[in-house]
């Protein structure tokens, strides 16, 4: 039985232990390490209570055996090993289950409500607790895509994208709990598949299927702005049906060549998009022009980008996950991919509070929570879904959800260390 | 031979010594009286043989020649005590002489006496004849010989007797009456007679016996014979004989006795100059391959699994010896000891020798190959990419078998027609069935049409083509579509629209989209639209009728039959992409008709036996046909009109092909359940040929009574496939 | 068709063949001296290509030749020794015999024609090599005539000529300790010694008298033993003089087998020397190689020296019941001395009561009177030794004991065949993975007994382990499909997929070629180890027959199939065996 020298630490100062190194059997799994750990603590405090701890070497989980990761990871077993130990993330635990009566297409969450778009050409928004507060009807097809634009006192602003080509922008009451129908941007001849407002809350883009991204202003105004149209009867017809002003993009960005999945804000003036045609792009918005462009070799479903890390997350059909920097200028573009997913990945979103989390669902009816130390697993697989996963989500308060062909929107609560956050 | 002339040499010498042996005896028989006479012949006899050696010695040349060097041989031993003999006799003779001089008178005066006895002429007779007459006799001239004047008496008798001393040695001589007084050796030789001795005083009766019975032959013949004259002078007979025999071995007939080579000076070294030049004139010469070694089953004592079990060895008994696997059973003996002779040992061997000699021997000519050789090089799929791979999605809802299925040009959605009697429209990202337009009756084959301006589906079923405009597309798209359905009101209607009647959708089938119904007289069982997607033709596989493909114009609801002749069972029609040619697939060929000069350009002879359906590459080049026969062929129309490649990659019937409008992708499906998706690079130089590579094997279809995979279809910008099966499900491969 | 002048059969491959008869009839022979003929020259028949064609249209069978041979054998002057032997010879004989001319007789029989085969054997046999390769079936068939018993069946002379000429080549082997391989089968006793670089092998039928079967003519066994013979005797000659012997030995020959003892016993004294020269000489060659085949050769080599020297030193005493010849040939071929008791036969050196005798080598459960200082052991010993190329350990061949196994050494097992455990055993004794093998002799012989028997189950360890080896493979392809967490399974299943597209894209022949290929791998992998179905096979060793002349390498074979073929070793021997095995006492 081999040994290894061993040094221990940690930035949780609950749990730090003196800096030692310590002579460990070759062959210790993460178990026997937490418990040496847990031992080490007792003897210091004779207050602590058993954690779980979860070890990092080189920034790398550890999940088998320590000699293995070491080989594994080439890391020479003479000198002395420096492992990082973090109390273990627990596993999400499934909170509510919101029935909807259609394929729930996207969801979108913030503090207080969620807001779900779903193949019932209607969007509807729940408590956090799980309670149906309104439906928003008024596509006349299947809604594909919503976003909260802002929430000032009890009325906040929400955007649907449909696949009739309009987005619509609407304004919610949410203790009147009426919603009306402000804007309908119209400019797509595609099905909308994608919205998102800037961080600012002042601008939303969106793309689409017929390759246009456009920018539109997401400031709710009383008069809707001229639609240039050839004026013949059907058209004015439903012009006359139709509800809210019409409102036109303040900008067109047309460059992809295929489809546009994704879209997503950067920062207040750049915005990302990705596309069917193999690439994700970078655009100025005030100058409208493409900066950078990211290809890939498979059709990208969706992207999800990381102010704590800087990275972008992309999904694709291709069933992995990749982990991009745009900033770089060398090297290789796709720094980390994740494979577990056996099916299209459709929906992946970085934590909002945690640098290296993310969780990813996929059409194989799996919602997957990964942490980027460790790329060759998952952490967790939440299976609950019976169909098809359509999105995910993750707000601030550690909640996470996830609504697919099934009908159902899953939130789980996860509880992620406080002190990884603060990292 | 040695032995046996030995053995006549023997008898040889005894015929040599038979003959003095009789002499001898006779000799030895002679009379009493002569024993001088005897020592005498005895004498002069050895001094003859002394004589005689050089005539023997010469005599070698009288034929007899080897019982005469025979005898010299035996002479060599004998002349030992030969020679003494002889010795000893001249000793005996010497004193002989010396006491024998007055001997040698008296003979004389016997010989006298002898003479005067002869004169008395009477001869042998008795004498007492002449007792009476005064004469005894008659001498010479016949005078008669008085008896002497007995003078004596009695008393004078008497007083002689007692004063003569020498009477007792007078005795009286009957032929002359006269009395002899006996000399002393005569009274010796009386007395020695008496006593019974030999006669002669110096023969001693103890001398050494000279045994002649010996094998040996003596040097001197006992006989004191003299050897004949013959003996001495070389026989002519024999001379003329042995010159014969000379001259016949001069003359080489009679050939001198072959030494018996007992094999040691046989052999040489065969092989001090080694040249090839032999080995090249025997260059078909095979060797013989040698005797396999034996295995482990071959030992006396095998390990035990190489034993028989019962089974084997009844199926071994019962086997045919010549598809035995061995020739033996395989036994296990506790020791060396018990181990039996091999009783067929001398047939293998016979059998080997047979083999060798009457087996024609021929190179078979074997492959040392490697397997993988014979693969052929293809470029690694992976480097390919992108090719579909896996299973994505599932389309599901269709209640019937999927008979066809169609991708809108947008590549957004997804149009089946199945045999529950119902086109849907599918999501292609979400697999979501946006709508679902029941038609009556099975649907055979749905078509979008190419044109990415207009958003129409062509559906045929049994013997109707309905025109469907989905919703599915922008405003703009809706509306042109519906222009260029409405566009013949414009163009005022020609009355006689051809074959087919045209005829609007009203009502619930408008409501769900429906446009157009195309009513055929027959049963519609495929479509093509044009890349303009103005003109679409139908197909209905008739042999009887010429009636088998229409081509209908949207614009203007005209149908025509642009095909006078039937040209036998048509299979499927497809349009060129981009120049006015048609191609009509039947049976066994695909013809290629130029619209604009209305005549039939290429004839293309698809080595199958019932083209099932037909695919044209998008720069109308070439031509894949899929076959009933599990076949597909790929055509390439500048190299010739037989199939430049058919791939037999499909187990069952090939139902459709595919190509790939963007990607050099085709893809073929089978009743096996089983996609196959190649990589068929198209070049741009005609004289490079097209890389064909299988790339990929989907499966994912279950096969439902027989039937596996119906349709397949590519997606138009991705490198995706969609197959339809059997299993009423469509699938998308990416 | 080229009209009347072109006739048909009078171009081309028929007239490159010509049927038996014809061939008889050119050769104006009778059949058997023909065969004879054919024999002594080593004329066979040919098969030609269009049968039909040749044969002029008919297809009735017939054997054909081809006319070059016939011509060839026009020039015989054999074939002119035949006609006067039948004629002139038989002719005048049977005349003399009807006259009762006995003198006659007498002299025709003495001068009757003979024929010498010598400048046959040289125009068959070029060089010295080709006569050494082709030497197999000479030695097998002088070997069986020389223990014929003095029957009707051939000539005396030719009996005794073989018993010389084989004493003479058992007697070279002795000298130039050229024996290799020893194997006891049920037919005979095969022995492989090794001349100029040769391997060459020959069975010796046990020392029994034959029963001689009806249906075997003995004539063409004759007349190939005419020819063996000379050809033996002049390759003796040969390899006697490479060794500077005299040719022929003194080695005095009669009607019994035991002279060949005496002859080996004399021979004994020049052994030594020979020996010494060879191993020099064997030296020079090897400087010009490469450094490792160089090295792997001296291994080789200083195995081989290892293996001729392997006997000195012992003294062995033959029991009455072994079998004396093949022993004493064996011993003495690796440089042990031997003897046996002078009331068996001559040529015993010592008897049985000398102190130094080593090996004192019995087949019987029991003898009365043992000496101490020695081993009783049973025959099989010796050709075990020879075969493992070292001195094995004794206690398994002690007198009485069940013998292991005894495996052919011909057989070189390939990469998937199943190999024997015995044979696993030997090998790791050969490795020299049983420390102490040397001071085994020492031992007493219990110790030798549990030590033989761990090294044993080692053995059987290892081949376990190699099974469940094999079978975690197996259900790891199988098991491939589910899981593809493993990159290298991966790897594994893309190939795999990619050969089968690419055969998809084979030509047809290729297919049909590569289908025969593959089924014939699967039948042997199939029957050789059923239980360790091996999935890598390498396909090198496999042949199939195929028409594309790209791939020809030379091994001629006859058209009848007279040959063997590997059995198959199916599981439940092996099951029956392991169980036989886990009741032996000492495996536990």
């Amino acid at each position: 039985m081999s040994q290894l020298q061993a040094r221990f630490y940690t930035e949780n100062p609950r749990y730090t232990i003196d800096d030692v190194p310590f002579s460990i059997p070759a062959s210790s799994e993460v178990h026997d390490l937490s418990n040496v750990i847990n031992k080490l603590l007792e003897a210091k405090n004779a207050s602590h209570t058993k954690v779980d701890f979860d070890f990092l070497v080189r920034g790398q989980f550890l999940r088998m055996p320590l000699l293995n990761h070491m080989e594994t990871e080439g890391i020479s077993t003479e000198e002395v090993v420096e492992i990082e130990y973090v109390e273990r993330i627990t596993a999400p635990q499934p909170e509510e289950c919101m029935m909807h009566d259609d394929w729930i297409s996207s969801v979108d969450a913030d503090a207080e409500w969620i807001l779900t778009g779903s193949y019932d050409k209607t969007a509807s928004i729940w408590s956090l607790e799980g309670k149906a507060m309104t439906k928003v009807v008024g596509h006349t097809d299947v809604v594909k895509d919503v976003a909260w634009v802002k929430r000032d006192g009890l009325t906040s602003l929400l955007l649907t994208a449909s696949l009739d080509q309009t987005i619509f922008l609407w304004e919610w009451n949410s203790e009147k709990n009426n919603v009306v129908a402000r804007h309908c941007c119209r400019g797509h001849t595609g099905s909308v598949d994608t919205v998102a407002t800037d961080p600012t809350g002042s601008k939303f883009c969106s793309g689409s299927w017929d390759k246009m991204l456009k920018i539109w202003s997401a400031v709710p105004s009383d008069e809707g702005d001229e639609v240039e149209e050839p004026a013949d009867r059907p058209r004015k017809k439903q012009k006359t049906q139709q509800m809210g002003l019409t409102r036109t993009p303040l900008m067109t960005l047309s460059g992809h060549n295929e489809a546009i999945s994704s879209v997503l804000w950067c920062d207040n003036d750049e915005a990302c998009s990705a596309s069917w045609d193999h690439t994700i792009r970078f655009w100025d918005v005030e100058t409208g022009e493409m900066k950078t462009t990211l290809t890939g070799s498979k059709v990208f479903n969706s992207i999800s980008y990381s102010p704590l890390c800087r990275r972008l997350a992309s999904g694709s059909t291709d069933r992995h996950i990749r982990l991009w920097d745009p900033r770089t200028k060398d090297g290789s573009l796709v720094l980390l991919s994740l494979t577990s997913h056996t099916g299209w990945v459709t929906a992946v979103k970085w934590a909002p509070s945690h640098e290296h989390q993310l969780v990813s669902g996929s059409l194989d009816n799996l919602v997957k929570l990964w942490d980027t130390r460790s790329c060759k697993a998952p952490l967790y697989d939440l299976a609950a879904h019976k169909d098809k996963v359509f999105c995910v989500d993750w707000t601030e308060s550690g909640l996470m959800l996830s609504g697919g062909a099934d009908n159902k929107l899953y939130t789980y609560k996860y509880s992620s260390c406080p002190t990884d956050a603060g990292a | 031979m040695e032995d046996t002339r030995r053995s006549d040499n023997v008898d040889a010498t005894e015929v040599l010594q038979r003959t003095p042996k009789k002499k001898e005896k006779t000799k030895r028989v002679a009379d009493d009286g002569e024993y001088d006479d005897e020592i005498f012949s005895i004498h002069v006899c050895d001094k003859e043989e002394d004589g005689e050696e050089s005539g023997s010695a010469e005599s070698v040349f009288s034929g007899l020649e080897d019982s005469g060097s025979d005898s010299e041989e035996e002479e060599e031993e004998e002349g030992g005590d030969g020679s003494d003999k002889d010795e000893d006799d001249e000793v005996e003779q010497g004193d002989s002489r010396d006491d024998g001089g007055c001997q040698k008178k008296e003979e004389y005066d016997l010989d006298s006496s002898d003479e005067e006895d002869i004169r008395n002429t009477v001869g042998n007779i008795p004498m007492e004849w002449y007792k009476d007459f005064p004469h005894v006799g008659y001498n010479l001239d016949g005078k008669k010989i008085y008896k002497p004047i007995r003078s004596k008496d009695e008393l004078e008798q008497f007083l002689d007797k007692m004063e003569n001393p020498d009477y007792w040695r007078t005795v009286h001589d009957k032929r002359t009456g006269s009395d002899i007084v006996l000399s002393d050796e005569q009274v010796e030789l009386v007395k020695r007679l008496q006593r019974g001795q030999f006669g002669d005083v110096n023969f001693d009766e103890f001398q050494p016996s000279v045994d002649f019975f010996t094998k040996d032959v003596m040097l001197h013949p006992v006989t004191n014979r003299p050897a004949d004259k013959r003996s001495f002078i070389p026989s002519l007979v024999e001379k003329d004989k042995v010159s014969k025999l000379v001259h016949a071995i001069k003359m080489g007939w009679i050939k001198p006795r072959r030494a018996r080579d007992d094999g040691g000076g046989r052999y040489y070294d065969l092989w001090s100059n080694e040249d090839s030049s032999l080995a090249a004139q025997h260059r078909m010469h095979l060797p013989a391959p040698k005797i396999p070694l034996p295995g482990h089953h071959e030992s006396y004592n095998p390990p035990p699994e190489y034993l028989f079990t019962e089974e084997e060895r009844a199926l071994w008994e019962q086997q045919d010896p010549a598809d035995r696997k061995l020739p033996f059973v395989p036994v296990k003996f506790s020791s060396l000891r018990r181990v039996p002779a091999f009783p067929r040992f001398i047939h293998e061997r016979f059998e080997r020798c047979l083999d060798l000699y009457l087996c024609p021997r021929q190179r078979k000519m074997r492959v040392d190959v490697d397997p993988e050789d014979l693969i052929p090089k293809l470029p690694k799929p992976k480097d390919l990419r992108p090719f579909p791979t896996t299973q994505s999605l599932v389309y599901r809802g269709h209640g019937g078998l999927v008979r066809s299925i169609s991708v809108s040009p947008s590549g957004q959605w997804l149009a089946s027609g199945s045999d529950d009697g119902s086109v849907r429209f599918w999501e292609v990202s979400s697999s979501r069935c946006v709508q679902v337009v029941p038609v009556g009756g099975a649907v055979k084959c749905v078509r979008w049409n190419p044109n990415p301006c207009v958003c129409l589906l062509a559906v045929a079923l049994d013997s109707l083509v309905l025109i469907v405009s989905p919703p599915l597309a922008e405003r703009q798209v809706l509306l042109s579509s519906e222009r260029l359905l409405a566009a013949h009101r414009e163009a005022e209607p020609a009355e006689n629209a051809g074959p087919a009647g045209w005829s609007d959708a009203e009502g619930e089938e408008r409501r769900l989209g429906l446009r157009l119904k195309i009513r055929h007289p027959k049963a519609v069982k495929q479509l093509a639209w044009h890349a303009k997607g103005d003109y679409l033709a139908s197909v209905m596989p008739d042999h009887s009728s010429h009636q088998q493909v229409f081509v209908h114009q949207l614009s203007t609801r005209r149908s025509q039959n642009p095909f006078r002749r039937n040209k036998g069972l048509v299979q499927c029609v497809s349009f060129h992409p981009v120049r006015p040619y048609f191609f009509v697939a039947t049976q066994r060929n695909v013809r290629i008709y130029n619209l604009a000069k209305q005549e039939m350009t290429k004839k293309l002879q698809a080595n199958s036996k019932w083209i099932s359906s037909m695919a044209v590459h998008p720069g109308g080049d070439h031509v894949i046909c899929g076959s009933y026969d599990c076949r597909l062929g790929w055509f390439d129309l500048d190299l010739s009109t037989k199939p430049y490649k058919m791939l037999r990659h499909h187990k069952k019937a090939v139902r459709a092909v595919a190509y790939h409008r963007l990607y050099p992708l085709f893809a073929s499906a089978s009743d096996d359940g089983s996609v196959i998706v190649c990589h068929g690079t198209v070049y741009n130089d005609l004289l490079q040929n097209p890389l064909i590579v299988p790339v990929k094997v989907l499966k994912g279809h279950m096969v439902t009574h027989e039937l596996g995979v119906l349709d397949v279809t590519f997606h138009p910008t991705q490198p995706w496939v969609f197959s339809s099966g059997a299993d009423s499900t469509v699938r998308l491969f990416t | 068709m080229g009209g009347l002048q072109k006739k048909k059969y009078e171009s081309g491959s028929a007239t490159n063949y010509i049927t038996r008869n014809r061939a008889r009839k050119k050769l104006q022979l009778s059949l058997p001296d023909f065969r004879r003929l054919c024999i002594l020259k080593g004329i066979y028949p040919h098969e030609p290509k269009h049968k039909k064609k040749v044969n002029k249209g008919s297809t009735a069978p017939r054997t054909f030749y081809l006319l070059k041979d016939i011509r060839f054998l026009l020039h015989e002057p054999i074939v002119g020794k035949f006609r006067e032997y039948k004629v002139i010879f038989v002719r005048k004989l049977k005349k003399a015999y009807a006259k009762t001319e006995h003198t006659a007789v007498e002299r025709l029989k003495e001068n009757k024609p003979t024929y010498k085969l010598d400048h046959i054997v040289k125009e068959r046999y070029p060089t010295f090599i080709d006569a050494l390769r082709d030497i197999e079936d000479a030695l097998c068939m002088c070997f069986l005539f020389s223990t014929f018993a003095r029957t009707g069946k051939c000539h005396v002379q030719t009996i005794q000529l073989c018993r010389r000429l084989t004493v003479e080549w058992m007697n070279f082997a002795i000298t130039s300790r050229a024996l290799r391989k020893v194997f006891i089968s049920i037919k005979g006793i095969y022995y492989q010694v090794e001349v100029m670089g040769q391997l060459i092998t020959w069975l010796v039928p046990y020392q029994f008298s034959h029963d001689h079967p009806t249906d075997v003519d003995y004539r063409v066994m004759a007349t190939f033993t005419e020819f063996y013979t000379t050809l033996l005797g002049f390759i003796n000659f040969r390899l006697y003089n490479s060794l500077n012997l005299v040719y022929p030995p003194k080695v005095k020959l009669s009607f019994s087998l035991k002279t060949k003892l005496s002859a080996f016993s004399a021979s004994l004294t020049r052994v030594v020397s020979a020996a010494e020269e060879e191993a020099q000489m064997d030296h020079f060659p090897v400087d010009e190689e490469d450094m490792e085949k160089l090295e792997e050769r001296e291994k080789e080599q200083k195995q081989q020296e290892a293996q001729k020297k392997m006997f000195e030193g012992l003294k062995f005493f033959l029991n009455r019941e072994v079998p004396r010849e093949s022993l004493a040939f064996v011993i003495r071929c690796f440089g042990g001395e031997v003897s046996w008791d002078r009331s068996v036969c001559i040529g015993s050196t010592y008897d049985e009561t000398d102190e130094t005798i080593t090996h004192h080598i019995v087949d019987r459960p029991s003898v009365g009177t043992q000496y101490i200082n020695r081993y009783y052991i049973q025959p099989q010993w010796v050709y075990d030794c020879v075969n493992a190329k070292i001195v094995l350990p004794v206690e398994d061949y002690f007198m009485g004991v069940t013998l292991p196994p005894h495996l052919s050494p011909f057989v070189e097992e390939k990469e998937g065949d199943y190999v024997p455990p015995e044979k696993l055993k030997i090998m790791a004794l050969q490795r020299g993975e049983k420390p102490g093998k040397q001071n085994d002799e020492e031992e007493e012989s219990e110790e030798e007994e549990e030590g033989d028997d761990e090294d044993d189950d080692e053995a059987e360890e290892e081949e376990d382990k190699v099974q469940e080896k094999k079978l975690k493979k197996m259900e790891a392809q199988r098991s491939q499909p589910k899981v593809l967490d493993n990159p290298a399974q991966r790897e594994q299943q893309e190939k795999a997929e990619e050969k089968r597209l690419a055969i998809m894209m084979m030509k047809k022949k290729d297919k049909y070629l590569y289908d025969k290929i593959m089924f014939g791998k699967k039948r042997k992998v199939r029957e050789v180890c059923p239980i360790s179905c091996c999935s890598n096979m390498d396909f090198h060793h496999n042949k199939s027959v195929c028409t594309d002349k790209s791939h020809i390498c030379n091994n001629a074979l006859f058209t009848i199939p007279a040959l063997l073929s590997l059995r198959c070793v199916n599981v439940k021997h092996l099951s029956k065996r392991v169980s036989s095995r886990m009741y032996r006492p000492c495996d536990l």
